[in-house]
């Protein structure tokens, strides 16, 4: 196992991905053993393959463990010793990893598996994305010259329109195939990231461009990659979308609906790889269960929404304040404006802040405003005033 | 009567609103009542007409269009009175606000007593509060009650024995070494 180490995973038990990479395959209950058949603590566990990594998660996904694919010698040796109930594949990691699959369709997930590292090796996506990355470091340091030489109006159309020009140029060659366009929409994020550090300089308003730049769950499950597990698929994906959801969710105040989640999920998804409603809501159920933090809740009016318990989280409560503070004093109106959320969330959210002593009430007959709560300090001014 | 500065407290819109979460609440409660017995104090008044009061500046700030409600009125009095700086009248239309203790003000008079030998005279209570001898000291028209009360205080501790007279005001006084 010694071309095995420790890998990262998100809170949410999913795979943090490098750079460029995203899942070919994923397999589960796999065991891995060594290459003397020897037993290793790795039982059943779930295998991904990705275009840079092989990694394997625990059951319980709190640890993970990979093995780069750079580390494969440059022709895969992949002997199998499979027989129609038991996948066992030997992948030459120098000394040997034995994969041993226990899983009810055996040939066909070592195929799968096979085939993903083949491809992935033989793509050498981690060598193209390093290259990438020094044409651009080199593309950069041009820009820069030019733009010295180059300032002004002009300078700055000049640029717009070559950034244009590499624009239409992705979207163009993107739709030659699924596999490059999955490629390409990389490049329109990475475009879209450049955009984004380009005008921050000029100080423009740049909401759009950040947009652009968050899009794109990096490697998003798909049932391909799961070889058609419905089972492994839903957990996967509720993993996934969990993990995505829970900043969303919290920025709108901890409570969203099944349905702007689900847009939300989808927009943020590579356009060639949406889910299908039923999955989504099968994914969102499985929330609880698989204790993410995050659970779907049906309201009162009878909509169903994902629900985030922000009590626990007195960064919400701060936030309250610290706009409150900038504002002087806040109603519920306020909040649901800024917060594009419902009247009465907004107004529980006020109570959860007062209650937490982040906020001080002042009724009047023009209503109900909350102040930061400043007794603590104004008690604390007035002693020392007196002493 | 002198002017009083009202605290930055007094200026703070919440605080004519009872806040309904406890530790809010308590901290805005200590608030009111150092504001109300230090309103009284520079006022030199010692019986709080509670209706005269809402009339006042006191509970109502015009700057910032607030007022405290007369529920809440009555709640802070009444905790200025539990925590015992304060008393209320029987029929509760008016609080006797201690702004300086009872012992304190015994201790003011006792060295006046001292320092003009007046030792082993008996004194009414009368000429204490109103006699020409005690003008120009602090406890010179202090409140009968309160006088009262700061002899009594005084007695206990066996510094001055009253004497019953006809009336509170005709109360007598002696004081001892």
């Amino acid at each position: 196992m010694e071309h095995f180490t420790t890998c990262e995973l998100t809170q949410a038990g999913t795979l943090a991905t490098l750079e460029g990479e995203y899942t070919t395959a994923s397999i589960d209950k796999v065991t891995l053993v060594t290459h003397d058949k020897k037993a290793t603590p790795h039982v059943k566990g779930l295998l991904t393959v990705t275009t840079h990594r092989v990694v394997w998660t625990d059951p319980t996904r709190r640890r993970a463990i990979a093995a780069p694919l750079t580390a494969l010698p440059s022709s895969l040796q992949v002997v199998d010793k499979s027989n129609p109930l038991r996948a066992r594949v030997i992948i030459n990691f120098g000394r040997g990893v034995r994969v041993n699959f226990e899983s009810r369709n055996g040939p066909r997930d070592r195929e799968r598996f096979t085939a993903a590292v083949q491809d992935a090796c033989a793509r050498k996506e981690w060598k193209r994305i390093a290259e990438q990355k020094a044409k651009e470091a080199a593309e950069k340091e041009r820009m820069g010259d030019y733009v010295r030489r180059r300032a002004g109006a002009g300078g700055v159309q000049d640029r717009v329109r070559m950034q244009n020009m590499q624009r239409r140029d992705a979207i163009n060659s993107g739709f030659a195939s699924i596999d490059q366009l999955r490629g390409q929409a990389e490049d329109l994020v990475k475009i879209a990231r450049l955009f984004r550090s380009k005008t921050n300089s000029s100080g423009e308003d740049n909401e759009l461009l950040n947009m652009m730049a968050e899009m794109g769950i990096e490697s998003p499950v798909t049932k391909e990659a799961t070889g058609g597990n419905v089972a492994v698929y839903r957990e996967e994906l509720s993993r996934q979308i969990s993990h995505f959801l829970r900043k969303r969710v919290l920025t709108v105040g901890g409570l969203m609906t099944l349905t702007d989640a689900y847009c939300l999920t989808m927009r943020n998804r590579a356009s060639t790889e949406l889910v299908s409603p039923e999955d989504f809501r099968a994914a969102c159920g499985a929330f609880g269960r698989l204790k993410l933090g995050i659970e779907v809740r049906r309201l009162e009016s009878g909509v169903l929404a994902v629900y985030i318990d922000s009590t626990k989280d007195r960064s919400g409560a701060q936030a309250l304040c610290d706009m409150a503070m900038e504002m002087t004093s806040i109603t519920a109106l306020d909040v649901m404006q800024k917060r594009h959320m419902p009247i009465q969330r907004a107004l529980a959210m006020l109570r959860e802040a007062e209650a937490l002593g982040y906020l001080a009430r002042d009724e009047t007959t023009d209503g109900l405003r909350f102040f930061p709560n400043g007794f603590d300090a104004l008690l604390k001014s007035s002693k020392e005033g007196r002493a | 009567m002198s002017d009083f500065d009202f605290p930055p407290f007094y200026s703070f819109p919440p605080s004519f609103t009872r806040q309904p979460i406890e530790a809010t609440r308590a901290k805005q409660t200590e608030l009111w009542c150092n504001l109300i017995r230090d309103y009284c104090r520079v006022k030199r008044i010692f019986w709080l007409d509670v209706s005269k009061a809402k009339e006042s500046n006191l509970f109502a700030n015009p700057a910032i269009d607030r007022r405290l409600s007369d529920e809440d009125i009555q709640y802070f009095l009444s905790q200025l009175v539990a925590r015992g700086d304060a008393q209320w009248d029987p029929d509760r239309k008016r609080c006797l606000v201690f702004w300086r203790g009872p012992s304190e003000w015994g201790e003011m008079i006792y060295q006046w007593v001292e320092k003009t030998g007046r030792n082993g005279q008996l004194l009414t209570v009368h000429e204490i509060r109103k006699g020409s001898a005690t003008i120009g000291y602090e406890f010179h028209d202090l409140e009968l009650d309160t006088t009262i009360k700061s002899l009594q205080a005084l007695a206990v501790i066996g510094k001055c024995a009253l004497v019953k007279g006809d009336s509170d005001d005709g109360l007598g006084v002696k004081f001892v070494n």
